[in-house]
């Protein structure tokens, strides 16, 4: 049933068509996981300049503008601008409706790339952290 | 309080301990510390049963004065909100698991005859760490004021968090932890089973706790994905977060162990592979918790993780838990016995090996996937990867990235959920296809003729429902495959059941399981692919605006007493028409608005109505200006300089102007309507008299409110009559196919596996002279399980 060259040199370890198809499963698995990668990869940064200064996605972690509102831009989208630990600001155009907590943000992680042509962050997701949850925090790490 | 509840926790932890010890000691010859062990089993959950009395009292009592009541309860909940309170925060969560994880200890007790003292001496270890945790995370910490640091008794709680403020909270925390605690079994008795040198016993006694754990994990899953989309508004019910995700992955190893473990039960074979199962499946329980509760993906999730102060304590354990056991593996891996597996293509055994291997690799790509933030925080690892990917391939999509550019400052990195849906859906098209034949085969062999026969009308019932999808105009490959393959294995499973039921229903459970996940599957197509994209639709006040065929007008917006906003919108299709009122609310303890969808579930699909945005009417006669702010009313542009708090005429009375640059058809002038305060006025009305400015055009224009520290002004330009824009609602409608299937899958799929475990708990009871157990028909199956030994 087997021959001499199938044997990968183990003592009785022979190849049989269950183990093809279990390696068959494992590479799909690696190339479908290279692929995904591909698109998936979304660095971390709080820098706004090393945001814009790259054309990859990246997320994207800053503050909202003091006073900032947000608006709605002439396609409908969610707009607002956002700024870095250094001050640097940037405008983020947000591709879902309005997050619902959003006012009370003190703390945004966008997730998206810098659109060089239309000067702007597009974000697909967000991350919204609100003050509440901060302060728990605080008093958690006192106590 | 303090006092006690510590107390009642430091007794669970010792009793726990003194039972792990004790049973330690049973095989090195002291029986007299069997009695030990047993009293330790019972003593701890006679403690932990007290913790919960004792927290549960305190909630119903209303005692602020403890923090963990304070931070989760308040005087308004409903009397069954009070109690799932106490589930409502992390202490809480360790109580509920370890109150399960000690009621199946006491199961365990004599039941497991020979493996009694090995198997306990591991649970209650385990159980022992878990109060620890409790302990660390002190539910009866009295409550201080955060000023003084003094300890009082506030009035009211914070009250429990309007997410949490759901049915859907009273289950499904309690029935992840029931999850969570019974694969904690199938784990002591693979430890125990090493340490025994017993290899196959354990595996037999395992598999009715494995299935059990599999179904509550399954249920809590679902429940958890009905919750998300029923009350938290996220749009749909999975949505590859971390905290689906890492429960996702420990119920793929499991349905890997439980099959791994009918292998070896039939022939021996995967002895190996299920202690390395059992041994993972209990890790990635408790990876799980650690991720999701050591705030260590704060920055990757939309869930709002917090550090709840026990990382380096939980870290600990989970490698401490890690290290031990897969040591323990391999210190005994030469000695363990191995037996080959059918050399067939074509039989059971095959097609479960392919079947093990396809689930743990899904569970590595999502498990690595999810893990992704926390590999790249490790100093270093995040930036070589990084390094690693930017040279393999071009991360950016083609947007002229340089190839040698420097990695981010801040090495960490994540994948965003298009990677599970690129990755997962091919891999478990695989398994799919093993469920259509793997059913049917035998365990070492089958006969290929009566296979084909078999599989005649699955193939039917396969391409008609191809047929049907194209006609409904499905087209794209892989949804297409998923549902020819889907139908075929359900077909496939059918067939199975219908012979098998004859022989009792009790051997139905693991058929049912492939049925209901092929039901799933068909609900996962339909909502996944053919889902509509969310449509944002504004409808002005008394109007109707049409999406997705249906027709939305909407009446008004409306106060609850509780404080909620409630847009009245009525849904019309052709003749039949509803009432939809989603609600938004600012939650003060969220610190954010939330907003609860309405849903209106048919057979095929359901209409998602998802509440965005509430915007009052708007006078377009009225401009509320910033400092240098600048708004057009009609013809004239008007810019707000400043306030001027001119010298009034007479003492008795003061003025407040605003001073505004107007321009009009190209001319600017600069007026100062005013609000003079009359003084020794009785009359409230004209107390305050606002006094206009003329305009050029013969409009007037008056100052009519302002806010001296955001310093705004409010102006109205008199005479235009400019229309008064009604009020919006702002919503996002979509419709999503199949939801339906997907939860009536996953309760078939359950129920199937709970069928299982009554079948594989009779089987494995112990019988005299090693006898086989015959498996009762019709209810009286239910009636031996329930019954005695």
């Amino acid at each position: 049933m087997t021959t001499a060259s199938n044997d990968l040199g183990r003592r009785g370890f022979v190849l049989k068509p269950v183990h093809l198809i279990g390696i068959a499963i494992i590479v799909l698995a690696i190339v479908l996981g290279y692929f995904g990668l591909q698109t998936a990869f979304r660095p971390y940064t709080t820098s706004v300049t090393e945001a814009i200064s790259t054309g990859r996605g990246v997320q994207l972690a800053g503050f909202l503008v003091p006073g900032e509102q947000g608006t709605y831009d002439a396609a409908g989208n969610f707009t607002f601008s956002m700024q870095d630990s250094t001050g640097k600001i940037v405008q983020v155009v947000y591709l879902k409706p309005r997050p619902a907590n959003f006012e009370k943000a003190v703390s945004i992680v966008a997730i998206g790339r810098y659109d060089a042509a239309k000067n702007a962050f597009l974000a697909d997701d967000m991350l919204v952290k609100c003050p509440s949850k901060y302060q728990e925090q605080l008093d958690q790490t006192k106590g | 309080m303090y006092l006690l509840g510590t107390m009642l926790i430091v007794c669970g932890i010792v009793a726990a301990a003194l039972a792990s010890v004790s049973y330690a000691l049973v095989p090195r010859g002291n029986v007299a510390a069997l009695t030990y062990g047993r009293i330790g089993t019972r003593a701890a959950l006679a403690a932990v049963l007290a913790v919960v009395a004792l927290i549960v009292m305190l909630f119903l009592a209303r005692r602020y004065d403890v923090k963990y009541v304070y931070d989760y309860s308040s005087a308004d909940l409903e009397f069954g909100f009070r109690v799932a309170a106490m589930w409502a925060g992390q202490p809480g969560s360790f109580v509920i698991w370890t109150l399960w994880g000690l009621v199946a200890a006491q199961f365990l007790i004599r039941r497991t005859r020979h493996a009694e003292p090995y198997v306990l001496s591991v649970f209650m270890l385990l159980q022992a760490a878990l109060l620890v945790f409790m302990l660390i995370r002190n539910p009866f910490i009295p409550y201080t004021d955060p000023a003084t640091g003094a300890a009082t008794a506030p009035t009211d709680g914070k009250g429990l968090n309007e997410l949490l403020h759901n049915p859907w909270m009273i289950i499904h925390p309690p029935i992840l932890f029931t999850g969570y605690a019974l694969l904690a079994v199938p784990f002591a008795f693979a430890i125990g089973g090493l340490w025994r040198r017993d290899y196959d016993g354990w595996a037999r006694a395992a598999l009715p706790w494995a299935l059990a754990g599999w179904s509550f994990l399954g249920l809590a899953l679902l429940l958890g994905g009905y919750w998300a989309y029923e009350t938290l508004g996220w749009g749909g019910y999975w949505g590859w977060d971390p905290v689906e995700n890492s429960s996702l992955v420990p119920w793929l190893t499991s349905t890997a162990l439980i099959h791994a473990l009918l292998i070896q039960r039939t022939s021996g074979a995967l002895r190996r592979a299920n202690f390395a199962l059992a041994i993972l499946t209990y890790v990635l329980v408790f990876y799980a918790t650690f991720l999701t509760r050591t705030g260590v993906l704060s920055s990757f999730s939309v869930h709002s993780f917090v550090e709840e102060g026990l990382k380096s304590v939980m870290t600990g354990f989970l490698a401490a838990l890690a290290i031990f056991s897969v040591g323990f593996l391999a210190w005994r891996w030469r000695d363990i016995p191995s037996r080959p597996l059918s050399e067939k293509l074509l039989s059971r055994d095959s097609f479960f090996v392919l079947l093990i291997l396809g689930l743990l690799v899904i569970a590595t790509v999502i498990g690595v996937g999810t893990s992704m933030p926390v590999i790249s925080a490790i100093p270093g690892v995040g930036h070589t990867l990084q390094g690693i990917f930017g040279s393999a391939f071009e991360i950016d999509r083609g947007n002229g990235l340089d190839k040698n550019a420097p990695v981010f400052t801040d090495g960490r990195f994540g994948l965003v959920a298009s990677f599970y849906g690129a990755t997962v859906p091919p891999l478990a098209l695989i398994l799919i296809a093993l469920l259509i034949v793997g059913p049917l085969l035998g365990w070492r062999d089958a006969n290929v003729r009566h296979l084909l026969r078999t599989l005649r009308w699955p193939a039917v019932a396969a391409v008609a429902l191809t047929c049907v999808a194209l006609v409904l105009g499905a087209r794209e490959p892989l949804p297409l495959a998923f549902i020819g393959l889907g139908a075929f294995a359900a077909g496939t499973n059918i067939v199975m059941i219908v012979r098998t039921i004859k022989s009792g229903w009790l051997r139905i459970g693991g058929y049912l399981a492939h049925v209901g996940l092929a039901v799933l599957l068909a609900g996962v197509v339909g909502s996944a692919f053919y889902a509509s994209p969310d449509q944002r639709i504004v409808v002005p006040q008394g109007d109707t605006i049409t999406a997705y065929g249906y027709d939305f007008s909407f009446k008004e917006w409306r106060q609850t007493p509780e404080g909620k906003g409630v847009l009245d919108i009525t849904v019309k299709r052709g003749s039949e028409s509803f009432n939809a009122a989603p609600t938004l609310y600012y939650n003060p303890r969220m610190g954010a608005t939330m907003a609860t969808p309405v849903i209106k579930s048919e057979l095929f699909q359901d209409l998602y109505i998802s509440p965005a945005e509430y915007q009052p009417p708007e006078d377009r006669n009225i401009a509320q200006l910033v400092m240098n702010g600048k708004r057009a009313i009609g013809p004239y542009t008007i810019t707000f300089l400043g306030f001027d708090a001119g010298q009034a005429h007479d003492s008795s009375s003061g003025e407040v102007g605003a001073q505004l640059r107007v321009s009009y058809q190209g001319k600017d002038m600069v007026v100062t309507p005013k609000m003079r305060l009359v003084a020794n006025e009785t009359d409230p009305n004209k107390a305050l008299q606002i006094v206009p400015a003329d305009l050029p055009g013969g409009h007037t224009i008056s100052f009519e409110n302002f806010d001296p520290i955001q310093r705004w002004a409010s102006v109205r330009v008199n005479g235009l009559n400019l229309p008064v824009d009604p009020a919006k609602a702002v919503v996002t409608v979509s419709l999503k196919p199949g939801i339906l299937l997907v939860w009536m899958g996953v309760g078939i799929g359950v129920l199937g596996g709970l069928i299982a475990m009554v079948r594989r708990t009779i089987e494995g009871r112990w019988q005299p002279g090693g006898a086989r157990s015959r498996l009762p028909h019709g209810l009286g199956g239910l009636a031996r399980f329930v019954g005695t030994k």
